[in-house]
């Protein structure tokens, strides 16, 4: 699987995206990101539908997810993913500038494995993101993926 | 009884006088018998003595006869003569005596003829004797017996009539003894059956004078139960004549107007004293009802009686019956109702002084009484409103309940929640609340009605109210809503801009590297700060807004343990300063646990950072005596303290007294203090002056006592 992404970042604002593999490409995982930008594209993505429909079979190592996006919101990919056995088992990270605590009460409640404020400071924000790169793409083992869809 | 006694007594009677005269009768039957016997035996005596006289003057003329022959003299003779005569009147008064007799007729006229002829001869016998033949004669008288055998003849002849005589007198005595006999036994019986007649009589009378006594007494105390009955009649009753006289009056009647039978006696009602004279009216009726025979029914009498007072009566009055008299007499019964009058007249001032509309109805849906109120409040007068149907005075919007209910009410169920509106004179309506009791027995209903118009205007103005109030309520929810929505914008929508700004300028800063001139280094720096600390501002701001929403966990906690963990915080700054702390006892508190760490970390901090400047900073924190179930705590420094004029503005948000280029801060956190604290209940104040310090007070309540806002 030479052409398989290892992180799939679904973000709707394009300034974020950049900054974000901006952050990324210290660890030089820039291009393991597979960016979409909303909900809906990550589902395609994930489930190989739409415009994805054709891509390399198998699931990231890691996603991370804006909580606020057009059409389907972060929360409910991440319904979405805990509630089917396939996905289940790949970590999910909240990338949000939300500090609300419902959604972060509601983001464990449904099983999201980091939950990451992003901070106004752009160091921070660097630090933060290489940091989850660095953890969940390469020192992360992932967990055993059940037998193949398709 | 009486009856049968007298027929009884009447045959007794009518037996002892049929004894009686049978008795007379008898007896003087008997008598008269006795008497005839007795003259019969008298008769045959005589006829006996005249035939022993016949034989006597015989035997005397015989005696004449021979003296005259042996004497010669004519004396004898003569007296011969008589004795023939004698016997001749002796012989004829004995044939009329034996007149009844024929046998001793014929034996009396042979007695005659004997004796005739015996009287010849001896005459015979005499004038021989004077023509000298005595000796002849004595001769043939002597020694014949000439004589004697005619005198022989002669008593021969009387001997019979005598036997005959003796006979009769034998029949007649015997049939003179059997008549006496006959008399005496039937005389006897007679006496017993009369005395047989009379002891029974006196039996029967006796036995009818025991019954009458009896009865007498039995009518005695029938007369005295009446009596007692009459008299022990509540009502006082009164037997007035057709002139009102007063014939008797019962004691309830005494009781009643406090008389005396003494001093009403033979008086008329009307002039018993003063005040009866209202009675006089009555005499008109009294003719009416003695004469018509038509009772008096309640007539009516209010009058004041000297010893009693005043007396409401009610009078009836009927004819009194006697069997088979027609008396005249008229009962008069005296019904005090003066007590009844009263308590009527009480319940009509209670039912007139109530405030509420109180009526009685009938089950045909008409008003029977109503009380003053009714007028008062509806305008309708009362006889107005007794005349329709109650229907016609309801709100034609409610006719219907109101027949369900009055349908309901006459099947006994009671209302105590119904309403209804009721027109007024004037064509308005009012409300009224009901509570009925109905009394289907009596077929009424009881009603009581409170007109509620005011009430339930007020009512709905409440409800007015209290709709516009959730109107409000539910806009400030939705403005609250909105709040939410933008804090969470501002948590969300305006920190990205602010890192996106950050991150290109950092971006920016790298890209130029050495290139940058120190202009444009500080222009980036600039930018740089301000966006953090538009960030920070953010993060203080979304605190605050969550402070007043969050929901409170109560609990009760103790003020020491939380401020030694908050004290943990600043741990470091208190060890570098040298800061001295003097932390007192604190109380028990009851409240929420992250919300109040938040008052302490708030004021802390800004005790810390006002005393930055002192070589010796001092913070104290302690109680002083609250209210009741309310506990006072302060925090005290010595820093730069805060001019007093400005206290008002230190809990203000984003209010500050210091220069930001003096000491950092967004003016923010006295500000979400004072929220919390207010959330909590309490209060919340400071007192300060430049440059000697500032004191922080709040209030929290104790546990026991729990508030929420």
């Amino acid at each position: 699987m030479p052409n398989l992404k290892r992180i799939l970042l679904a973000e709707d604002n394009p300034q974020d995206v950049e900054l974000t593999l901006a952050a990324l490409e210290d660890h030089h995982l820039a291009n393991e990101v597979v960016v979409v930008r909303d909900g809906e594209e990550a589902l395609d993505y994930l489930y190989l539908r739409g415009r994805f429909a054709d891509r390399e079979p198998g699931v990231p190592l890691v996603v991370f997810l804006d909580l606020k996006m057009p059409k389907v919101d972060g929360l409910e990919v991440l319904k979405a993913m805990k509630n089917d056995p396939a996905l289940r088992r790949v970590p999910v990270v909240m990338l949000t500038s939300s500090r609300e605590e419902k959604d972060l009460v509601r983001s464990y409640e449904l099983g999201v494995n980091s939950y990451v404020v992003k901070p106004v400071n752009f160091q921070q924000f660097v630090e933060s993101v290489k940091a989850l790169g660095y953890f969940w793409a390469l020192i992360n083992e992932p967990a055993p993926q059940p037998p193949s869809q398709s | 009884m009486t009856g049968a006694f007298e027929t009884r007594f009447r045959i007794g009677f009518a037996l002892a006088a049929v004894c009686l005269v049978f008795l007379v009768l008898v007896v003087h039957w008997n008598s008269t018998q006795l008497r005839k016997t007795g003259l019969m035996v008298a008769h045959t005596r005589e006829v006996q003595a005249s035939l022993e006289s016949v034989m006597t003057v015989a035997t005397d003329a015989e005696t004449n006869l021979r003296g005259y022959i042996i004497s010669g003299a004519e004396t004898y003779l003569d007296t011969f003569s008589e004795n023939r005569t004698k016997l001749a009147q002796i012989l004829t008064n004995l044939a009329g005596l034996t007149r009844d007799n024929a046998a001793q007729q014929e034996r009396i006229a042979d007695l005659m003829i004997l004796t005739d002829r015996y009287f010849t001869n001896s005459f015979e016998v005499a004038r021989i004797v004077r023509e000298g033949g005595v000796n002849v004669i004595r001769e043939r008288f002597m020694t014949g017996g000439e004589s004697q055998r005619r005198l022989a003849i002669v008593r021969a002849a009387v001997v019979e009539a005598r036997r005959e005589e003796d006979r009769l007198l034998q029949i007649r005595s015997e049939a003179a003894e059997s008549t006496e006999h006959d008399a005496v036994t039937l005389t006897v019986i007679l006496a017993l059956a009369v005395g047989g007649l009379l002891f029974g009589g006196q039996l029967l009378v006796r036995r009818h004078l025991e019954e009458r006594r009896r009865s007498e007494q039995a009518i005695a105390s029938a007369r005295a139960f009446a009596e007692s009955m009459v008299d022990s009649v509540w009502e006082p009753l009164a037997v007035l004549d057709g002139e009102l006289k007063i014939q008797r009056a019962n004691r309830a009647f005494h009781e009643t107007f406090r008389t005396t039978p003494e001093e009403i006696a033979g008086k008329a009602l009307h002039e018993i004293g003063p005040g009866w004279e209202v009675f006089g009216k009555l005499r008109e009726h009294i003719g009416h009802i003695i004469e018509a025979d038509v009772p008096l029914n309640n007539l009516d009498v209010e009058q004041d009686f000297p010893r009693v007072g005043r007396k409401h009566l009610q009078v009836g009055g009927r004819k009194l019956y006697r069997p088979g008299n027609h008396t005249g007499m008229v009962l008069l019964a005296f019904e005090d109702r003066t007590e009844l009058r009263r308590l009527e007249r009480e319940r009509t001032r209670f039912f007139d002084i109530s405030h509420d509309l109180l009526c009685i109805a009938d089950m045909q849906g008409r008003f029977k009484m109503l009380n003053a109120s009714w007028e008062k409040t509806l305008g309708h007068s009362v006889e107005e409103m007794e005349s329709r149907p109650y229907l016609d005075f309801v709100h034609p919007d409610d006719q219907v309940v109101t027949q369900a209910e009055a349908d309901s009410n006459a099947g006994g169920r009671a209302s105590i929640t119904f309403e209804n509106r009721y027109r007024c004179k004037d064509g308005s309506y009012r409300w009224l609340h009901w509570i009925t009791t109905p009394q289907v027995e009596e077929g009424l209903i009881y009603g009581a009605a409170r007109d509620i118009t005011e009430h339930k205007r007020a009512e709905q103005e409440i409800e007015r109210l209290v709709r516009d109030l959730r109107e409000r309520a539910g806009q400030l929810e939705a403005v609250n809503r909105e709040l939410e929505a933008f804090s969470y914008s501002v948590s969300h929508d305006l920190r990205a801009p602010l890192r996106h700004v950050n991150g290109f300028c950092d971006l920016l800063k790298k890209h130029l590297g050495d290139s940058a001139d120190d202009k444009a280094r500080r222009y980036m720096g600039t930018i740089e700060e301000a966006s953090r600390k538009m960030g920070t501002l953010i993060d203080e701001l979304l605190v605050f807004s969550r402070m007043g929403r969050a929901e409170m966990q109560q609990a009760e906690l103790s003020l020491d343990e939380l401020v030694a963990d908050v004290l943990k915080d600043f741990s470091e700054e208190v060890a570098a300063r040298n800061v001295a702390l003097k932390i007192d006892p604190l109380p028990l508190v009851r409240g929420d646990r992250s919300m109040l760490r938040q008052v302490f970390v708030n004021l802390v901090s800004n005790a810390l950072k006002y005393s930055r400047k002192r070589e010796h900073a001092c913070i104290e924190i302690g109680r002083i005596p609250g209210g009741e179930g309310e506990a006072v705590v302060f925090i005290r420094d010595n820093g730069v303290g805060f001019d007093p004029t400005y206290a008002h503005k230190l809990f203000g948000v984003f209010q500050r007294l210091h220069r930001a280029e003096d000491f950092e801060g967004t003016g923010i956190g006295l500000a979400n203090v004072r929220r919390i604290v207010l959330r909590h209940g309490g209060r919340v104040w400071a007192e300060g002056r430049p440059g000697e310090g500032a004191t922080f007070y709040f209030s929290l309540l104790t546990p026991g006592k729990s508030c929420q806002t």
